[in-house]
């Protein structure tokens, strides 16, 4: 752009040379006419044109700058200011780049797990179809609501997804997956074209087939386009892969990335016929023209049409539609706007420092401001030349900033352990978050630039003018913003201590929480198809594994379960059961199948009656055991022991209660407890099938002879995982952890820059009142007062800081308790602790000014002026 | 700056001039000022100094516009025209004029 701008004022210069030389020889003509000797009209023309270069200079003036211009000096003179200040402009720079860094890593994260859009041609007409009701508060669409829902008109097309494990059996080698179990027309409603193949197509007869994901097409078939129509096993039946997704398709959730699709014809479409409970994500596409508003309400008039046709299973359940943004960000949840609003406060702190610092930076340049203005540059000037030099350190903030971003995305998921929150999701330094960058940077830029350079532009001219140093630092506006400021930042820094040391705390209680059963020493294994086995072959083969793991050395005890606890796969199933009554009322309660010795395996106490064993077996008599929270909700003042209850409606099965158990954590470390159901391992087929095995040491240590005993037992038995309990407990302990790691990060970096502002308030303060100080002393003020004084200012500052922080504290609990444990959001005791650490950085922030005031030499500064 | 009202009106009237002569078709710097002086039989004389800077002016307000033409005695000069928004300028500096001058003519008058 330099050029251009060159151009122009050297062709403007050109021409106005010619006019003015045009009327130069105009004039000397119509001398000579009448009558001047060549020499004389020409003197005489020069004469009447009164001082060619001062013409030409106020025709210049009158020319406006091209704002190219205008902009290419601001910067320039912006830079130079930057260079000249290295101290604050690294200051500065750095307070920006963590408040810009911290955001850009924050959202990142946020925007993986949740709010990035899935990358589908036309995303915003996706809808995702969901139902609520009373017993299933957050549920998907059961597989015959779905086909009643591909009927709406309104809608172009709907896919349904299932979530499901199936074990790939490629050459030799059985492997677990994660599969994605969709309709078949799944990839033509999102419009995802085959990488490699094909996609799935609707056929009568459709043969059974898979197709890939990139990821795992990679990484297991090395990117060879030759396993195209090659079959592998699955379930025990040859599938034929038919294609490859493209790499930028991961699947439907963000958090995991799928391996394979399976078309509900290859998988079983049992689940479509489904009616009772809401397992498929649901998505829809409406026809062109149709908004999403209209698809709704036939939804819901369709859903309530089910209601009254199938009221054992529809009543209450209504269905929610919402845009794929909307979706992600319900899934972004509460914990991401707390977690924006504390790496918002930091950006803020950081703003505000920029802005106390420009304030004070502003004072110090009160007499250059001056003579500008008095030299007649206008106001409108100076403040965009301020805000110039702003946006040149919101830039520089900004670059730095995405650098520290970077850096943080590629250090954070395995510093905080972030899988348990992130899954596959993958942190990118993409676009979005970039251009959210820009925006935070841009957004910062005006906060902190704008009321400055506003105040400094409005200096009074003549006193500054005429040599008024006296008052500088003592009075007016700026002094006043300064204060406001640094208030703010002590209270906004004292919100993110509280913050921190309540989820610390809370973290502390979870470590300490009594989870009803005890985890050291438990190995976990998944086995899930020791449960594909028929019925009666399942009972044996279960018997036979625990029996033989159970006589391997080390080995304390074995048993197996649907599900080990806080293995966050939702709390398993719900089973809907009938007490028997006058009027039987169905009640969906959450259970788990679980085989003899779990809860002595697991050391949670029966409370009432006995726990399974070999006796209950698939011929048996029908038993149970509930929790204690169950017993107390369904019999409550009466011993449930030998109470009876129905399962599949009333002709279905009746179970005899014959234990009661603690209760113990099923999903996570916080839940209130609830109404928790076991079923023997040999009456009831539970599909997923977990071995534990307590140790008598290391459990890391048995991993291997227990795969090789399974192994000789039936060399079919794929173990997908193997984990101990200790790192489910771990997991669980993340819902704790991160935001106590976070917020206590976010509360440090807070304090440091509250200090940073502190400390620039106060040094300018005493600097300022450098001669002040040096009058005082000379008139026989003891270093002590000076330092007394100085100290008493910022104990001033802070105490406001703190009462307001307080203030915000108290205001804005009410979103931080839904993530508290064990501790309330008003607690006086953190708040004192965070008020004491807030004082103490404050004073200590305000000691070293205030040591150098102490040091002011009395002669020195009198004789200054 | 004690002098700025009298720039002041000295700018205003120029401008005035500036834009009545150019009424009737485009003329170059010289050829206003000659104009000028002519029409008030030589007791306007319009200095070089102060012209160009008001023309300018007017030209950055778009009151007038230039291009570069061949003058009449085949040198490149700049012609300035009246523009549509000059032209309703002129006619409002006019009858401004002319409202202040028989002000101060019936104060001269009546005073």
């Amino acid at each position: 752009m330099f050029w251009l701008d060159r151009f122009r004022s050297r062709r403007f210069e050109r021409d106005l040379d010619d006019e003015l030389k045009f009327d130069l020889e105009c004039r000397t003509q119509d001398n000579i006419s009448a009558g001047m000797t060549p020499v004389e009209a020409h003197r005489q023309a020069l004469l009447s044109l009164g001082g060619l270069e001062q013409t030409k200079e106020e025709c210049r003036d009158v020319r406006p700058l091209a704002w190219i211009e205008v902009v290419t000096q601001d910067v320039r003179y912006g830079l130079r200011m930057l260079r000249r200040n290295p101290g604050f402009t690294l200051i500065a720079a750095l307070s920006l780049a963590v408040g810009i860094g911290a955001n850009s890593a924050i959202f990142s994260f946020i925007d993986a797990i949740a709010t990035r859009p899935m990358p589908v041609p036309r995303v915003s007409e996706i809808i995702h179809i969901s139902t609520t009701s009373p017993q299933f508060p957050e549920a998907g669409v059961s597989g015959a609501d779905y086909l009643d829902y591909r009927n709406a008109s309104s809608l172009a097309g709907v896919a349904a997804v299932d979530y499901r494990g199936p074990v790939l059996t490629i050459g030799d080698v059985p492997e677990g997956t994660y599969a994605e179990v969709v309709s078949d027309n799944f990839f033509t409603l999102l419009g995802i074209e085959a990488a490699v193949g094909r996609t799935f197509r609707e056929e009568t007869i459709p043969p059974p087939v898979i197709v890939l994901g990139h990821r795992f097409f990679q990484a297991r078939f090395g990117g060879d386009p030759g396993i195209i129509g090659r079959g592998v096993r699955m379930g025990g039946r040859i599938v034929t892969i038919v294609g490859v997704a493209p790499a930028s398709f991961r699947g439907t959730r963000n958090d995991m990335s799928a391996d394979l699709w399976v078309p509900f014809s290859t998988w079983g479409s049992w689940v479509l016929h489904e009616r009772r409970i809401p397992q498929l994500a649901v998505i829809g596409r409406p026809r062109t023209g149709v908004s999403i508003n209209r698809a709704k309400q036939e939804l819901t008039s369709i859903a309530s049409n089910l209601a009254r046709a199938y009221p054992a299973t529809n009543k209450g359940r209504t269905v929610r539609v919402e845009s794929d943004r909307a979706h992600r960000m319900r899934a972004a949840g509460s914990f991401s706007l707390v977690l924006m609003a504390l790496v918002g406060a930091v950006l803020l702190l950081a703003s505000m420092n920029v802005a106390i610092l420009l304030l004070a930076r502003a004072e110090t340049r009160r007499r250059e401001m001056a003579v500008r203005l008095a030299l007649g540059a206008g106001r409108v000037r100076l403040v965009r030349q301020l805000l110039t030099e702003a946006s040149l350190l919101a830039a520089l903030g900004a670059v730095a900033g995405i650098a520290l971003g970077g850096i943080l995305i590629q250090v954070l998921p395995s510093v905080l352990r972030l899988g348990y929150f992130v899954g596959q999701a993958e942190l990118l330094l993409d676009s979005r978050v970039l251009l959210f960058s820009v925006f935070v940077a841009t957004g910062s830029g005006l906060l902190f630039g704008l009321a400055p350079a506003i105040i400094s532009a409005r200096a009074d001219l003549a006193p500054v003018l005429k040599g008024a140093e006296v008052a500088a630092g003592t009075s007016g506006s700026r002094v006043k913003a300064r204060n406001v400021l640094v208030v703010l930042q002590v209270g906004i820094a004292l919100v993110l201590v509280v913050a921190g040391i309540l989820l610390a705390r809370s973290f502390r209680n979870g470590l300490k929480a009594d989870l009803g059963f005890s985890h050291n020493n438990v190995l976990v294994l998944e086995i899930p198809n020791l449960g594909e086995a028929g019925t009666g072959q399942r009972d044996l083969l279960y018997r036979q594994v625990t029996a033989s793991i159970r006589a391997l050395p080390g080995v304390h005890s074995a048993a197996v379960a649907m599900r080990p606890p806080l293995g966050g796969s939702g709390g398993g199933r719900t089973e809907r059961i009938l007490l028997p009554g006058p009027r039987p009322e169905p009640v969906e309660v959450r259970m788990s199948v679980v085989g003899p010795g779990y809860f002595s395996l697991l050391g949670t106490r029966l409370l009432r009656g006995r726990e399974f064993d070999d006796h209950d077996g698939f011929s048996g008599r029908k038993v149970a055991i509930i929790n204690e929270t169950g017993a107390r909700r369904l019999w409550p003042s009466e011993d449930p022991i030998g109470k009876l209850f129905q399962t599949g409606g009333p002709d279905g099965p009746a179970w005899e209660i014959v234990g009661v158990s603690r209760d113990a954590r099923i999903n996570s470390i916080s839940e209130a407890p609830s109404p928790y159901l076991y079923f023997p391992f040999a009456q009831l087929n539970s599909g997923d099938v977990n071995l534990l095995v307590r140790t008598d040491s290391s459990p890391a240590t048995l991993v291997k002879p227990v795969r090789d005993q399974l192994k000789e037992i039936d060399s079919g038995l794929v173990v997908y995982a193997s984990f101990t309990l200790s790192s489910l407990v771990d997991s669980a302990l993340g819902e704790f952890r991160l935001p106590s790691q976070l917020a206590s990060a976010l509360a440090l970096v807070g304090v440091l820059l509250a200090a940073v502002g502190l400390y620039g308030v106060i040094s300018y303060f005493v600097s300022a009142r450098t001669r002040e100080t040096g009058i005082r002393m000379a008139l026989g003020a003891r270093p002590g007062d000076v330092l007394s004084s100085v100290l008493g200012l910022t104990a001033r500052l802070a105490a406001c800081g703190i009462a307001l922080g307080i203030v915000f504290t108290l205001a804005a609990g009410k979103g931080l308790s839904s993530r508290l444990y064990g501790v309330s959001a008003r607690d006086w005791s953190a708040l004192a602790a965070a008020s004491t650490l807030m004082l103490l950085v404050a004073l200590a922030a305000g000691f070293v000014p205030a040591r150098n005031a102490t040091r002011t030499d009395p002669a020195l500064t009198l004789r200054h002026d | 700056m004690s002098d700025s009202p009298k720039t002041d009106l000295l700018q205003g009237t120029l401008d005035l001039l500036i834009l009545k002569v150019l009424a009737p078709g485009p003329m170059h710097g010289f050829a206003i000022s000659q104009r000028i002086q002519q029409v008030s039989r030589d007791i306007l004389q319009v200095q070089q100094g102060s012209l160009y800077p008001a023309l300018h002016r007017l030209e950055r307000r778009k009151w007038v516009s230039a291009e570069w033409a061949a003058s009449e005695n085949n040198r490149r000069a700049k012609y300035y025209r009246l523009t549509a928004a000059g032209r309703r300028r002129l006619e409002e500096e006019v009858s401004n004029w002319e409202r202040i001058a028989s002000a101060v003519s019936l104060i001269l008058e009546n005073a």
